[in-house]
């Protein structure tokens, strides 16, 4: 993090400290510092804020380790077949339908299909992301890409072994800054299954918390898992930066 | 060695049903006896690649033949690497292992990766890894990767336009290096006047539509610097020849063509 950030971020902290703990300690919409701290005392041992975090950041980010296991298995046959009438017509017609489709219909339908099923979150997550990520390894109109082809199929090296160490490779930086950009939204679709399905993670002590209606726990869990969200990010940009340093 | 394209028709499809000819019913013949370095030059857009992808066999032609010293190009023996536009080196590699890049140790000893990166002109660069705009870097080292299957022709599909003249000048010497010392031939395709003249032997002007040579000029003098050329005689007669095909029916005019 950049110094004029944290500086930024200390300012605006400062600023709610005043206002919400000396000016206006009970108001209905932000909970003062102090009942943030307790909130978050509260979370950590009534709630075992800990363990869903946990189960959380697991569903979310295993979904990305599965979809890019499956991108790279299927790579070699979404290379062959992607200029083909059937490849087009099924990504058009049938993929590019979940896009359109509010993932939140689509997570119910899967919750009442699945009701105690534990991977439910991460099919709905898995879906809502293949949808996203499915215009990412377009080939067709990458002509550096074809040209590595070209001059490694002279050269006398296997297609398969051009397409898997090269030019998965080379679409590689691509697909993960695709990652970096929607991670977030990920979360959101695995809070609302969790929400939805009440069984594990952070989306389901938010039910709880709803339930309630406790603003301000609702409001700590929302800092805290920004705070996550957002040290999360950094730490997979230096990540990129050195796993990527040649894109 | 002399490669012979006869009768060669290629249509490639452009649209579903639709197919334009790029080339048609066309033969030209490339004698390497007395020269290393050949180079086509033709318009923007005339085809040049689809030809070069034809002699290296990674298009297959709708009919006529590629005959190499009297014999079809799949039973000749000889092998011809096509190095397209961009850059193809591996980015995440090092220079070394670039070169190294799919080769068993054993057919690959120590002191050819030596001698390949000298040729190349990258000795003490072994372990650097190029930026990716550093094209010209990335050249060599797609030319050393190359040079390890012990090549008969290469072909260049215009990898030099965005490299800056200064560059190219350094790795038109390092490709005349490479020749003078292995024998190996190059073709190269261009639309760039000056680069053909830089360092070709003879230079085959080609129409838009391949039906026909239009003319093969056989440079005596040879140039080292665009310098030479620019303030050099010859420059002119090689413009005033493709000028003296430029008409109705030529299928191209003289701005075509870039220096």
């Amino acid at each position: 993090m950049k110094l004029k950030s944290f500086k930024t971020i200390s300012i605006v902290a400062v600023i709610y400290l005043i206002l919400f703990e000396f000016i206006f300690p009970s108001n209905i919409f932000f909970p003062s510092v102090t009942v943030i701290w307790l909130s978050i005392i509260e979370l950590f041992e009534q709630y075992n804020f800990a363990q869903s975090l946990r189960s959380t950041i697991t569903a979310v980010y295993l979904t990305f380790f599965i979809h890019y296991f499956i991108t790279k298995i299927f790579f070699p046959f979404i290379i062959k077949y992607e200029s083909g009438s059937f490849y087009i017509s099924l990504k058009k017609n049938f993929l590019q339908f979940f896009f359109y489709t509010p993932f939140i219909l689509l997570a119910l339908i899967i919750i009442l299909w699945f009701p105690d099923f534990i991977f439910s979150k991460y099919i709905v997550a898995l879906v809502f992301l293949s949808s996203l990520c499915l215009n990412e390894l377009n080939l067709p109109n990458d002509k550096s890409l074809s040209e590595y082809f070209h001059f490694y199929t002279t050269i006398g090296i296997k297609k398969s072994k051009i397409v898997n160490k090269i030019i998965f490779t080379l679409k590689e930086p691509e697909l993960f800054q695709t990652y970096l950009k929607i991670h977030p939204l990920i979360w959101t679709v695995i809070l609302l299954v969790e929400f939805l399905q009440k069984k594990d993670g952070i989306g389901s002590i938010l039910k709880i918390v709803f339930k309630y209606q406790d603003v301000a726990l609702t409001f700590t869990v929302m800092i805290i898992t920004s705070l996550i969200l957002f040290l999360l990010h950094l730490g997979f940009r230096k990540l990129y930066n050195r796993i990527y340093f040649w894109s | 060695m002399i490669l012979t394209l006869s009768n060669i028709t290629k249509s490639i499809p452009i649209s579903a049903g639709i197919n334009k000819k790029v080339i048609d019913n066309f033969s030209i013949k490339f004698d390497f006896q007395n020269s290393n370095f050949i180079s086509i030059v033709a318009p923007f857009g005339s085809g040049k690649s689809t030809l070069l992808k034809i002699i290296s066999g990674l298009l297959t032609v709708d009919s006529g033949k590629i005959i190499v010293n009297g014999e079809n190009y799949t039973e000749s023996g000889k092998t011809f690497i096509y190095l397209p536009t961009n850059s193809i080196s591996i980015p995440w590699l090092s220079v070394e292992e670039n070169i190294r890049f799919e080769t068993k140790k054993d057919a690959l000893p120590e002191d050819k990766v030596k001698l390949i990166i000298s040729l190349i002109g990258l000795e003490g660069y072994e372990k650097h890894i190029p930026h990716k705009n550093s094209y010209g870097f990335r050249f060599r080292i797609s030319l050393g990767r190359a040079l390890v299957t012990n090549p008969d022709l290469i072909l260049l599909d215009e990898p030099f336009n965005i490299i800056d003249s200064v560059t190219k000048e350094e790795i038109f010497q390092v490709l005349k290096n490479v020749s003078r010392e292995t024998g190996i031939k190059f073709l190269l395709a261009t639309s760039n006047i000056l680069d053909a003249m830089l360092i070709s032997d003879e230079i085959i002007i080609l129409p838009k539509l391949k039906d026909e040579v239009k003319d093969s000029i056989k440079l005596v003098g040879k140039f080292s610097s665009y310098n030479e050329i620019i303030t050099s005689e010859d420059l002119i007669s090689v413009i005033k020849i493709i000028q003296s095909h430029t008409n109705e029916n030529s299928g191209f005019q003289l701005k075509e063509f870039s220096v």
